[in-house]
């Protein structure tokens, strides 16, 4: 595995703003729904009803919000298992399927697949700006988080539960990011795969609640990464799930072998 | 040693052949032609040369070394100047000239300066900004910072203007002195006629000719002009003669052959004026295509 650090550098130089811009957003809302639990805190009854009525006890129920008023870590959990991951994923999904595939698209890849690196190097070297835009976001997310709950409890949290959630969380944007860059590279680079990427995202959140609404549709459930890697606290007996945690990196490092044996045969149409 | 060779080399785009059996050979030192109109397939050998793309059949050898095989090693020794030039907009030429530099171990960034000076390239300008023969002029000095022993050129003097092309064929000439080999695709033939040796002439996707240019042109048909003294009475032409016309003591006629023969011929002529017209590469360019 050669990691080139003149492409590295200049990939990350060149994603900057895509990280700022997003990470001022998930940072945002993270801080916002957090400081407005001292609010909402004690508004079990009234808001559970309410909510009840709007989307139904079955809906309320399958995204976690029956128990959200109860403490700060199921409040923010309600949002994180809805919002936060669906920001976190879609846009290291975007930078992913973009990482590789939008050298063609603007065709600098002439330029740079002439340079004296290896088709892998090139690979790695972009896979890596992908890993540290990921990291980058998770770490300042999770710090954030962990930061503006310790100030906006009203009960003691479990840091345990807080970790098992972001860490599930880590594992389902890293596997849809090499689902991204898998599909980058299989498919034509097209103008965007942003619509690809929000369907298949949007789509395993969706079914994966669905899923969770009867008996008879648990079944859904079971194609949806959220369904073995839960984020929802209020879930009995949650925690960290080591062994679907395990099978969805090996998914994605397989995802990415592949990814790596197809880009390394390709041919670049500049 | 031959510095690039290409061995029966074919290439297909689904059941499109863009190259059929493609066999170039050039010689270290030489500055080598590669004629042919759009789309006849000189970009696709170029590109799979470089590694670009997969060759369907066939092999090519730059240095000795499999080209697809030993890409990186290979790479470090080739310029490449594309066709079109596609760069980071983003980036302004300085920028991006030390960013491609770089990737090079012997690269040196002192040449910047002093041949964006050469070619009157504004290094501060964003790349989005610059002109395409500016972009060309960016892409002439990227592929020649790192001091390549082959230089592989696509289409280099689309975009410049005619002081530029001078500036750049000089520039041309003294890194072929230092020993840098040329692989000058074009189809513009004026271009070949004055750089190059050798040729080969590609149509669909297949060689038809490689030729030494000057034999290319010395093959070809030659448009004689004679006026004669008097008004000739039953003259009798050279064998390779056509085209005959006579009008009063103005005799024209083409003429393909030994040229020792012509001159032979000539001397037995009560001559007035005699104008031997060489024929463009133009011309021997449509003669390939036509025949």
């Amino acid at each position: 595995m050669g990691i080139n650090k003149n492409l590295y550098r200049k990939d990350l130089h060149r994603n900057r703003r895509g990280l700022f811009i997003w990470g001022a957003i998930l940072l945002g809302i993270t801080v916002m729904f957090t400081a407005i639990f001292p609010l909402m805190s004690g508004m079990q009854d009234v808001m559970g009803t309410a909510m009840e009525e709007f989307y139904g006890e079955d809906m309320t129920s399958s995204m976690g919000m029956d128990q959200m008023f109860s403490d700060i870590l199921s409040f923010y959990s309600t949002y994180y298992s809805i919002y936060i991951i669906l920001l976190f994923c879609i846009y290291n999904a975007v930078t992913a399927t973009g990482i590789i595939a939008k050298e063609e698209r603007n065709h600098t890849s002439e330029f740079l697949y002439v340079k004296p690196i290896t088709r892998a190097d090139v690979f790695w070297s972009k896979f890596l700006v992908m890993l540290t835009n990921l990291g980058v976001i998770f770490v300042l997310q999770s710090g954030v988080a962990l930061l503006c709950i310790q100030l906006f409890k009203t009960t003691e949290v479990s840091m345990s539960t807080f970790a098992a959630m972001h860490f599930h969380g880590l594992i389902i944007a890293l596997f849809f990011s090499c689902v991204g860059l898998f599909i980058s590279i299989y498919m034509r680079p097209k103008k965007s795969f942003m619509g690809v990427v929000l369907g298949l995202i949007f789509g395993m959140l969706i079914l994966d609640a669905i899923s969770k609404m009867a008996d008879a549709v648990n079944f859904l459930g079971y194609i949806s990464p959220f369904h073995y890697l839960g984020l929802q606290i209020s879930d009995e007996n949650f925690g960290f799930n080591t062994i679907p945690a395990i099978v969805f990196i090996a998914l994605s490092v397989t995802l990415v072998v592949l990814a790596l044996n197809k880009f390394k045969k390709k041919d670049i149409l500049g | 040693m031959n510095t690039l060779e290409i061995n029966d080399l074919s290439k297909f785009y689904g059941d499109f052949q863009a190259l059929t059996k493609v066999n170039i050979n050039v010689k270290q030192g030489e500055i080598y032609g590669f004629i042919g109109p759009n789309g006849a397939g000189k970009s696709t050998t170029i590109r799979t040369v470089l590694g670009l793309l997969k060759p369907s059949e066939g092999s090519t050898k730059v240095f000795g070394l499999d080209s697809q095989k030993n890409t990186k090693k290979i790479l470090e020794k080739i310029g490449y100047l594309p066709a079109e030039v596609n760069y980071y907009d983003e980036m302004n030429s300085q920028q991006l000239l030390e960013y491609s530099a770089r990737f090079y171990k012997n690269a040196d960034t002192s040449k910047i300066a002093s041949l964006a000076d050469y070619f009157e390239l504004d290094l501060t300008k964003k790349i989005r900004a610059l002109s395409f023969g500016n972009k060309k002029k960016c892409a002439i000095i990227q592929s020649l910072l790192h001091e390549p022993e082959l230089l592989i050129l696509d289409e280099p003097t689309t975009g410049l203007d005619p002081l530029m092309q001078n500036r750049f064929f000089d520039l041309l000439e003294e890194e072929n002195k230092k020993g840098v080999t040329v692989f000058f695709s074009s189809h513009i033939l004026t271009d070949i006629q004055r750089v190059c040796q050798r040729a080969a002439v590609i149509k669909k996707g297949e060689i038809v000719a490689v030729e030494d240019i000057q034999q290319l042109i010395q093959k070809q048909v030659k448009e004689i002009k004679l006026v004669l003294n008097q008004a000739p009475i039953d003259l009798s032409f050279p064998s390779g003669a056509s085209l005959q016309e006579t009008e009063g003591n103005q005799v024209t006629f083409s003429y393909e052959g030994d040229v020792n023969d012509l001159a032979k011929w000539l001397t037995t002529q009560d001559l007035k004026d005699v104008q031997i017209i060489e024929p463009t590469l133009d011309t021997v360019f449509i003669n390939y295509y036509e025949n």
